[in-house]
């Protein structure tokens, strides 16, 4: 050092340039800042999102077999109720038919379907059957057939098929 | 900071060199970028006093410096309170009864000492409170650069003299082995030769009462009477008188040669320096020296005097770019 | 030239600050702030949904004890086996000969299995009928009597002859 005095520091920027990197750079920062929070906060809820996807994934598959139990358990319900209810009705069916049978006519056979009855038995004579039992088949199904014969002993014998549906007699007598 | 090194040369590099005279600062300002020059610029104002630079002047660097921020404002320090000691260690200076903790120093190569009073270096600093200052160069540094300069290496021993508008230094040289140096103000009556910067001292020397006595008069007539009264006493043996050369040397240029002499003198007699005949001498006119100086002294000395004009400000400005370079 | 230089200097300084910050808007806080409103939004969604979920579970819940409790017999039954042993023995108390054939055996993917027999049994009265039918709807075992129905007039007994599904369910 030759001089008698140390020089003065010097400035790379003058005031307003340094004032001017001064500020941009701040801004910068901040705005880095600012950015990084808002990801920082989005993270937060990405891991928090990922967790409720889980929980709401085996929640789903809960409220689902849930759903498939209450399902198992009302077929169950309803089918119980279902036979107990067609036993009931068979049953009344049969009721029925027997209350349709006069005195004067005794059945041999009997084959109940769902929609057809089928009824062999003896009648004292077709009138009989045509007074007596007829009229009640025929109310009570669509229609009504009768076959009259007489046995080795001589006694008129009948044989009617009724239905409720519209069945033709060879469909009847085919699936017998 | 290598890398702050390359940004900074790759801006514009102000340099400010600053003469303060009597009544005129000098104001030298080269731009440079990326090692070429953009700009010299010379501007001369005009001063009340020595003491304060003007508004006009702080506010032309002050502007200055607001437009370039690495700008280095240089000062030529032309205040009598300085000096060299041709060695380096403390003990020199108290050898040559130099008060060593007034001054500040200054090693020069490991070959001699450059000092300023602290005094004179408060008052530069002074000077620049409102504007600034980045160096304060003295003239020996500044002769010693201009000597180094020199193609021609001398023999013998070779007397320096960087001539100022209002100063003169000396620097006598062996080889490259300094053997004596001086600065003298001749604007004005100073102490020649004093040694401590502390307080006005009483001259013990018959010959510098003389010449203070002498100066005080400026009128010719009166002047040539005086100069023989001086040459008189002033002269040793070697000296041959020229009235007529002698009776066109005013003022300033008569302080001069007189200041010239008893340097040399002092030089001469004092057992602390080590010294022989100047068999050389080189001048580096940076005031436009009177031709009449010259002869002058060569029918004194008898030796070769070799004259080179020289830009003070010009030299100011180099030393300032070198100082840069060196430590930024 | 020292104006227009400043001047210069301030107009790139302002076009630089500007084109940062405007760099800097686009390329980190809108997408930032954008991605955050969806995440926050996609959060609250599957929050409300969880919500939901929670609600709609314990819904249900509710229903299934509900429903285990009204269907409770049906359940029962469903989990009974079949002991045709017991079945028989509780013919016997209406019939003079029962006999049962088993047929086929249904699998459902539900895990439902129905076990088809056919019955011959001998009643007496058909009274005896009503109340065997009557029993079989106490029973625990879900068992249901298909048409057709037989009924044979023998000696002095009735030869009924149906189709029995028997309902169980297994796991």
């Amino acid at each position: 050092m030759r001089s008698f005095i140390q020089p003065r520091k010097k400035r790379l920027l003058d005031k307003m340039s340094s004032l001017w990197l001064g500020f941009i750079i701040l801004i910068a920062i901040g705005l880095i800042v600012f950015g990084i929070l808002i990801h920082y906060k989005s993270s937060f809820y990405i891991k928090m999102l990922d967790n409720l996807h889980q929980k709401n994934g085996t929640a789903l598959q809960k409220v689902k077999s849930l759903q498939k139990e209450i399902g198992l358990i009302t077929m169950q319900g309803k089918l119980q109720q279902e036979v107990v209810e067609t036993n009931r009705v068979l049953k009344e069916s049969i009721q029925n038919m027997f209350d349709l049978i006069p005195d004067q006519i005794t059945l041999t056979k009997v084959v109940m379907k769902k929609e057809s009855l089928y009824l062999k038995g003896y009648t004292l004579n077709p009138e009989s059957y045509t007074l007596l039992l007829e009229p009640p088949l025929k109310s009570i199904f669509t229609q009504t057939k009768v076959k009259f014969s007489k046995d080795e002993r001589g006694r008129t014998v009948f044989e009617s098929f009724s239905t409720i549906a519209d069945q033709t007699l060879e469909d009847i007598n085919a699936s017998e | 900071m290598g890398l702050l090194k390359t940004i900074k040369k790759r801006l514009t590099n102000q340099f400010i060199g600053v003469l303060v005279y009597e009544t005129t600062c000098i104001l030298k300002i080269r731009r440079v970028k990326n090692g070429k020059i953009l700009s010299d610029e010379e501007k001369e104002f005009v001063l009340q006093t020595k003491e304060a630079l003007t508004k006009e002047v702080t506010s032309y660097l002050l502007a200055l410096q607001e437009e370039i921020e690495q700008t280095y404002v240089s000062l030529f320090l032309n205040s009598h309170g300085q000096g060299v000691v041709p060695e380096c260690s403390k003990a020199a200076y108290e050898k040559f009864h130099i008060e060593y903790d007034n001054v500040k120093e200054i090693c020069v190569d490991n070959r001699y000492s450059v000092y300023a009073s602290n005094i004179d270096i408060k008052w530069a600093e002074k000077l620049f409170t409102d504007i600034g200052l980045d160096f304060i160069f003295s003239p020996f540094l500044m002769l010693d650069n201009l000597r180094k300069k020199e193609s021609r290496k001398r023999e013998g021993i070779v007397l320096y003299m960087l001539a100022g508008n209002n100063s003169i230094t000396i620097m006598i040289f062996e080889k490259n082995e300094l053997l004596y140096g001086t600065f003298i103000n001749i604007a004005k009556e100073e102490d020649l030769l004093a040694s401590d910067f502390g307080e006005e001292e009483d001259s013990e020397d018959e010959l510098l009462d003389e010449i203070d006595l002498d100066l005080e008069l400026e009128e010719s007539d009166e002047i040539s009477e005086i100069l023989e009264e001086v040459n008189e006493d002033l002269q040793t043996s070697i000296q041959e008188e020229d009235d007529s050369i002698k009776l066109k040397l005013f003022g300033q240029d008569l302080r001069l040669v007189k200041y010239f002499d008893a340097s040399l003198r002092e030089f001469y007699e004092n057992d602390l320096y080590r010294s022989d005949f100047v068999t050389y001498v080189k001048i580096y006119d940076g005031a436009q020296l009177n031709p009449d100086i010259v002869s002058y002294l060569k029918e004194q000395l008898l030796v070769d005097i070799d004259v080179r004009p020289v830009d003070i400000a010009d030299e100011l400005i180099a030393l300032t770019v070198q100082e840069v370079e060196n430590i930024a | 030239m020292q104006v227009n230089d400043k001047t210069l200097k301030f107009t790139i300084f302002m076009l630089a600050f500007l084109a940062i910050v405007m760099a800097f808007v686009f390329i980190f806080v809108i997408p930032s702030i954008k991605e955050f409103k969806l995440k926050k939004a996609e959060y609250y969604a599957q929050i409300k949904e969880e919500k939901k979920l929670a609600q709609k579970e314990q819904e249900l819940q509710k229903e299934l004890e509900k429903l285990k409790k009204k269907y409770s017999t049906a359940l029962e039954g469903f989990k009974q086996d079949f002991d045709e042993k017991a079945f028989l023995e509780m013919a016997k108390k209406y019939f003079q000969n029962v006999k049962l054939t088993p047929k086929e055996t249904h699998k459902m993917e539900s895990g439902l299995h129905i076990y088809e027999f056919q019955a011959d049994f001998s009643a007496l009265t058909p009274v005896k009928f009503y109340q065997f039918i009557d029993s079989l709807n106490q029973m625990k075992n879900i068992v249901k009597i298909n048409f057709p129905v037989e009924l044979d007039a023998r000696n002095r007994t009735i030869a009924l002859r149906f189709n029995m599904s028997v309902y169980r369910l297994l796991p």
